[in-house]
C-alpha cells in the first residue's frame, strides 16, 4: 500500500531548499529595519553566485557516486585566481590566455584527484583533501612572491551590471548552470554519470567505461573550481592565499541542502542552486539579526542538522 | 603483509626517526624526545577517538572541534576549581560524542555531513564558552606531565588500551558493523548500539586530547583544534585503517600521528623554507597514503 504523501514530500527536495530560500527572504525583509531594496536582493544573489559557481564541480563529484567528494575546490579555486592574477599584471590583452592556463591547471589537479581515487584507490575524501594540501603548498609557494593585479576585463565582466542593474556573475550563473544543467539531463555523459552514480557495477557491466568517466568527471569539477576561483577573484577584486578557502565546505552543504544525495546518482544542480540560495540567506539573516558569531556557527550547525533529518536519512538495517 | 596493516607506517615511521636521528640529534635528547612525544600526544589521542569511529563505519568531522570546546571548558573552570575542570571538560566531550553517535547511528544521518553540522555546533559553544584565547591552567596540572617518562607511557597505554578494545567483544561488533552493517545486523550485532559507543569513545579521547593540548599551550584558545581534524584522519589512513570501516587499528594511527610530527620535526630542523614546508609536506603525506595503499594492495575504492 502506498503511503499517503505530505505536502512537503510532495515538494520534492529541490522545491523544499527553494521554499525555504524563499521564507528565508521574507524573513530578512522582516528583520531588517529599512525595507528590502532591489540592489540589496542582487547583491544577495551575487553572493549566492559566486557560491554556485564553485559548487557546481561538487555537484559533478557527489552525483559521481563512490563515496565522491571534493574537499580541493577552495585550493584549486585560489590558485586558479592566482594564475589569472600573476599571469595578466592587470592587462587585459592577457586575460584569455591566462583564463585559458588556469583552467588547464583546475583540470590536470581535477584529473590527479581522479587518477588518485581511481587508480591508487585512495578513497576520495582523503585523496581530495591530499591535494588540497600539496596545492595550498604550491600556493604559499607560488603566490606569495609576485606582484599582480585584477585585470578590469575581469571586474567589468563579473562585477559590474550588464542590464537592468544585474551584474554579470549572474548571468555566468545563468549560463553555467543551464550548461551543467544541459550537461547532466541531456548529454550521453550525464546519463553515464547518473549510471555510475546509482550503481558502479551496473554500471559496468552494461559497458560504461567507469574509470575513465570518474577520472573526467573529477577533472571536470577541477575545471569548474578553477573557473569559479577566477570569477571569485572578480567579485572580490583582490587576492589572498585562503581566497577560495571559505567555500570548500559550503560548496559540500550547498550540494547537500539542494537534496543530492552523498551516496550518489541522485539530485541535479537545479538542487545546488536552491542550496546556495538557501546558505546565502541564511547566513545573511543570522547577520541582520546580530547574531554573534557563535551563535551562527551554532544555527548553521542545528539547521544543516535540520536539513539532513528531513531528507538525508539511510535505510534502516531491518530493510 | 595483510595481518600487519600499519607496517608501512611502521618502516615510514623508523626511517624518519632514523632521519630525524642524523639530521637533527638534539631530538634524542630524553627531555626532548619526551618533549616531542608530548606535542604530539593530541594529535595521537584524536586520532585514536577517530579510528574507533571509522572502524565501525563512520567519521568524525568534528573531532577537532569537540577538542577545542573541551579545551575551553577546562581552561575556564580551572580558575575556580581546578580538580572538577577536567571532569567537566570531558564530560562535555562525552556528550558532544554521544550527539555525533545518536545523530549518525540513530537518527541515520550521513556520518560526513552530520559531524561536519555537530563540528560547527561545538565550534560555535566553544566561542561562546571563551569568545577570545584566556582562561589559565594551574603549574600543578601541566607539571603532572612534566616527568620525561610520562609521554612515552601515554603513548603506550594508548596502544594498549586499543588492543584491548580490539580484542573485546565490543572490539569484535565494531570491526563487524563497519565490515558490513547489514551483515553484521542479520547474525545479531547491534550496529547502532555499537556505533553509538564507538562516537562516545571518540568524543572521550577528543576531550582528553584538548586536556593534554590545555597542558601544553597553557591557555585556553576557541580555535585551537579544528585545524588538527583532518591530519588526524590522515594519521588514521597512514596507519593503514581502512577509512570505510571494518578492518585497522589504534595502533596503526597512533604510529601515523607519530610518523606525521616527526616529519613535521624534520622538515621544521632541515632549515626548509617557510613557504615551502606546507607544499613538503602535503607532498609526502600524499605520497605516503598513497604508497601504503598500493604496498597493501587494499581496494578502499569500492567499485
Amino acid at each position: 500500500m502506498e503511503r499517503l504523501k505530505s505536502p512537503a514530500s510532495r515538494l520534492g527536495p529541490v522545491g523544499l531548499a527553494f521554499l525555504l530560500a524563499l521564507l528565508l527572504l521574507a524573513l530578512q525583509a522582516l528583520v531588517q529595519p529599512t525595507p528590502l531594496t532591489w540592489s540589496q536582493t542582487l547583491n544577495l544573489l551575487k553572493i549566492a553566485a559566486v557560491l554556485g559557481l564553485l559548487s557546481i564541480g561538487q555537484t559533478l563529484v557527489v552525483l559521481s557516486g563512490g563515496e565522491g567528494v571534493d574537499l580541493s575546490v577552495g585550493a584549486v579555486a585560489t590558485l586558479g585566481a592566482i594564475v589569472v592574477y600573476n599571469f595578466t599584471r592587470g592587462q587585459d590583452a592577457l586575460f584569455f590566455p591566462a583564463l585559458a592556463l588556469a583552467l588547464l591547471v583546475g583540470l590536470g589537479l581535477g584529473a590527479l584527484n581522479g587518477i588518485l581515487i581511481v587508480h591508487v584507490r585512495l578513497p576520495p575524501l582523503v585523496a581530495t583533501l591530499g591535494l588540497s594540501s600539496v596545492v595550498l603548498g604550491l600556493i604559499l609557494w607560488v603566490g606569495g612572491r609576485e606582484r599582480g593585479e585584477v585585470p578590469p576585463l575581469l571586474v567589468r565582466l563579473v562585477s559590474e551590471p550588464w542590464v537592468l542593474g544585474i551584474p554579470g556573475v549572474i548571468f555566468l550563473w545563468a549560463f553555467l548552470g543551464f550548461l551543467v544543467t544541459f550537461l547532466l539531463r541531456r548529454t550521453l555523459y550525464g546519463k553515464a554519470l547518473y549510471a555510475l552514480g546509482a550503481n558502479r557495477t551496473a554500471a559496468r557491466l552494461s559497458g560504461i567505461p567507469v574509470e575513465a568517466y570518474v577520472v573526467w568527471t573529477y577533472a571536470l569539477a577541477g575545471l569548474f573550481n578553477a573557473l569559479g576561483g577566477v570569477i571569485l577573484l572578480g567579485h572580490v577584486q583582490l587576492i589572498h592565499l585562503t581566497l577560495g578557502q571559505a567555500y570548500t565546505l559550503p560548496s559540500v552543504i550547498a550540494v547537500v541542502a539542494g537534496g543530492t544525495s552523498l551516496s550518489g546518482g541522485v539530485g541535479g544542480y537545479g538542487g545546488t542552486v536552491a542550496g546556495a540560495l538557501l546558505i546565502t540567506l541564511l547566513q545573511s539573516v543570522l547577520l541582520s539579526l546580530r547574531v554573534e558569531e557563535f551563535g551562527r556557527q551554532v544555527a548553521f550547525g542545528l539547521i544543516l542538522l535540520a536539513l539532513l533529518a528531513f531528507y538525508g536519512r539511510g535505510r534502516p538495517l531491518r530493510q | 603483509m595483510a595481518r600487519v596493516p600499519y607496517l608501512p607506517a611502521l618502516l615510514l615511521a623508523l626511517l624518519l626517526f632514523l632521519g630525524n636521528a642524523v639530521l637533527a640529534p638534539a631530538l634524542l635528547d630524553p627531555t626532548n624526545l619526551a618533549r616531542f612525544l608530548f606535542s604530539a600526544l593530541p594529535l595521537a589521542l584524536l586520532a585514536a577517538g577517530q579510528t574507533l569511529v571509522i572502524l565501525g563505519g563512520g567519521i568524525d568531522l568534528s573531532s577537532g572541534a569537540l577538542l577545542t570546546l573541551s579545551l575551553v571548558v577546562a581552561a575556564t573552570l580551572f580558575g575556580e576549581r581546578p580538580l572538577l575542570a577536567p571532569l567537566v571538560a570531558l564530560l562535555v566531550a562525552g556528550v558532544g560524542g554521544l550527539v555525533n553517535g545518536l545523530a549518525v547511528a540513530y537518527l541515520r544521518l550521513q556520518p560526513l555531513v552530520a559531524t561536519f553540522a555537530t563540528g560547527f555546533l561545538f565550534g560555535g559553544l566553544a566561542l561562546w564558552v571563551l569568545p577570545r584565547p584566556g582562561g589559565s591552567v594551574p603549574p600543578g596540572f601541566q607539571d603532572l606531565f612534566a616527568p620525561t617518562w610520562v609521554p612515552p607511557t601515554c603513548f603506550l597505554l594508548l596502544a594498549l588500551l586499543g588492543r584491548l578494545v580490539a580484542r573485546s567483544p565490543f572490539g569484535r561488533c565494531l570491526y563487524a558493523a563497519g565490515g558490513s552493517p547489514q551483515a553484521a545486523y542479520a547474525n545479531g550485532v547491534p550496529v547502532p548500539r555499537v556505533l553509538l559507543q564507538a562516537y562516545l569513545m571518540g568524543g572521550l579521547l577528543s576531550g582528553a586530547g584538548g586536556l593534554l593540548l590545555l597542558a601544553e599551550t597553557g591557555t585556553g584558545d576557541p580555535l585551537v583544534g579544528q585545524p588538527l581534524t583532518l591530519p588526524a584522519i590522515a594519521a588514521v589512513a597512514l596507519g593503514g585503517t581502512r577509512l570505510s570501516g571494518g578492518a585497522g587499528s589504534v595502533e596503526g594511527s597512533l604510529l601515523g600521528a607519530l610518523l606525521l610530527a616527526l616529519f613535521r620535526n624534520l622538515v621544521f630542523f632541515l632549515g626548509v623554507p617557510s613557504n615551502l614546508q606546507l607544499l613538503a609536506e602535503g607532498v609526502v603525506v600524499l605520497l605516503a597514503l598513497a604508497a601504503s595503499n598500493t604496498l597493501l594492495g587494499r581496494r578502499l575504492w569500492s567499485g
